[in-house]
């Protein structure tokens, strides 16, 4: 649905140019949830804008759902951009309108006739749970109700994709929650795909399908959720199934783990580090529920003398682990 | 107090002379006005989109337009209105008269709105402008829809302080001959030393000052959804 292809964005200045995107390709499947995660500066913004159109890159293509945008004239651009609907940190309604012509702005651009528009409007509404907000103002909402008509807004003229950047950061935890359900809600009922910029691993966790890990411009990681969590030691692993920290100490070492529980299941994976004596031991594990199966996460202790024993004993149990250096030898070996 | 109403029912200047000039400078204040609204809405408009980050970013123009704005906007009022009478005469065909004050006022008064246009529109969040564009909207409908219609309570507000100055200046205009309550205090409360017609004058405008600004601030009130 949505192909990056080297692309490439640099901000000329006079201390020398920015590269804001260095070579970035990515595939984006239809239907899905995919989302872009990094820390500011990484170059999700100027990603997302770029797939919006308002940002030309300087090399390499942007194509939506088979049109190039990247080559697009401007006044064809307007057009195009109306198959994609975009959603804001900070929503950006106009405060002059009312929550109904909000919804409608995108339809009046689209030159939508009124009663048409009207109904296309109460249908959102509605889809979005407001239906009886529509003659409020925006400054009468709060800031999940703001965000719900944002979605609606984006999604009124029936966009084939959803750009959404940091939607949910301006929000609570329990709002968060509520606006992601409604997000995957649309994924599954309308069939769109949507791409979702955020630094909060848990919007990846509660409603990606896909991610994308970019760091200074350069896509670092990125593949399906699942796939992704399970590389041990990777950082979007480390992100989206945090353990508690383990200072290292001593002459010991630290083993870590990680497994989806519908491949290994966590009684094994403990059962393969029990009984292996006071001096082994698990230290700090998790698991989280995430992209439909259950993904587990272990650290174990160990002397370094055991520490093939222990590697060993994980491996006869189906896990991948991954050695961790310890203090002593911290920068000369990594396993 | 019996004296005073004696007096301001009696004094032909007040009876006679009063009304006229109360309807005069109601009609080149809000000639004025309105000629300052067409131009200089979308001048201020303008000079917000030139900007760097505006709609239509180009420095040169940005810079040029500026310089003009800022120099009618130092020139004091009196010396402009003087300054401007040979185009005066060329436009109204005489530099005499409420018709020909409405050419000094809004030359005074353009510039000085389109700066208040221009910031009351800087103020309209620019991830409005963002969405707009987003959504496929053209440059034309972004600064009606979103840039206009979102700062109108803000020009609302510009616009009735922008009047008031028009009262202001009106009266100075009446000094080099603009007919209107300016003159009227001139001539007959200064010159003639009549402090009732005076006083008189000065109370009508405060009136209408007061009015403008109660109308103004209700307007404003009502466009606000903030």
């Amino acid at each position: 649905m949505i192909e990056l292809s080297a692309l490439r964005k640099v901000y000329p200045s006079p201390d020398g140019d920015v590269v804001a995107l260095d070579g970035i390709d990515l595939t984006v499947e239809r239907g899905t949830v995919h989302g872009v995660v990094g820390r500011s500066g990484a170059g999700k913004s100027t990603l997302i804008r770029c797939l919006t159109g308002l940002e030309r890159p300087t090399s390499g293509t942007v194509t939506v759902d088979g049109v190039t945008i990247s080559d697009l004239p401007e006044s064809r651009l307007r057009t195009a951009r109306r198959k994609t609907g975009m959603v804001f940190q900070h929503v950006n309604l106009l405060d002059s309108r009312t929550i109904a012509a909000n919804v409608a702005y995108p339809l009046e651009i689209a030159g939508v006739k009124r009663p048409q528009r009207a109904a296309r409007v109460a249908e959102l509404l509605d889809l979005v749970g407001l239906g009886d907000r529509a003659s409020a103002y925006p400054a009468q909402l709060s800031g999940g109700q703001k965000q719900r008509i944002g979605i609606a807004r984006a999604l009124a003229t029936e966009p084939a994709v959803l750009l959404c950047d940091e939607p949910t950061s301006a929000l609570d935890g329990e709002t968060t929650r509520q606006i992601l359900g409604l997000v995957r809600g649309l994924r599954d009922r309308l069939g769109i795909t949507v791409v979702v910029i955020t630094h909060e691993p848990a919007v990846v966790r509660e409603v990606c399908d896909a991610v994308t890990l970019l760091e200074h411009g350069r896509v670092v990681q990125s593949g399906a959720l699942a796939q992704v969590v399970t590389e041990v030691g990777s950082p979007l692993s480390r992100a989206l199934v945090p353990v508690p920290d383990v200072p290292p100490g001593g002459r010991r070492r630290l083993v870590e783990a990680v497994y989806a529980t519908d491949t290994v299941a966590t009684s094994a994976a403990f059962a393969a580090v029990a009984g292996l004596g006071d001096d082994v031991e698990v230290v700090s594990a998790t698991v989280e529920p995430l992209a439909g199966v259950r993904v587990g996460r272990l650290i174990v202790d160990t002397p370094v003398e055991r520490t093939d024993e222990v590697v060993a004993r994980l491996r006869a149990a189906g896990l991948d682990p991954l050695t961790a250096p310890t203090a002593t030898d911290a920068g000369q070996e990594v396993a | 107090m019996g004296d005073l109403w004696t007096e301001l029912t009696t004094n032909r200047v007040i009876t006679e002379k009063l009304p006229e000039a109360t309807l005069e400078t109601l009609q080149m204040v809000g000639l004025s006005a309105l000629i300052t609204v067409i131009v200089g809405l979308p001048l201020g408009l303008l000079l917000r989109s030139l900007s760097a980050d505006g709609l239509l970013p180009n420095r040169p123009v940005a810079v040029v337009l500026g310089f003009v704005v800022n120099v009618l906007r130092s020139l004091p009022f009196i010396i402009l209105a003087v300054a401007v009478i040979p185009l005066t005469r060329a436009i109204v065909g005489t530099s005499l008269g409420w018709e020909a004050a409405v050419v000094p006022l809004s030359i005074g008064t353009i510039p000085f709105f389109a700066r208040l246009v221009e910031t009351a529109v800087r103020d309209v969040a620019p991830g409005k402008v963002e969405a707009a564009r987003v959504m496929g909207s053209t440059t034309p409908k972004i600064l009606r829809s979103v840039l206009v219609r979102e700062a109108l309570p803000s020009i609302v507000s510009a616009f009735t302080v922008t009047v008031i100055a028009l009262i202001g200046f009106s009266a100075m205009v009446g000094a080099i001959g603009g007919g209107g309550l300016g003159f009227l205090a001139i001539t007959y409360g200064f010159q003639r030393f009549d402090p009732v017609v005076l006083y008189t004058s000065v109370v009508v405008i405060i009136v209408m000052v007061t009015v403008v600004q109660v109308v103004g601030d209700a307007v404003a009130r009502r466009l606000d959804h903030r």
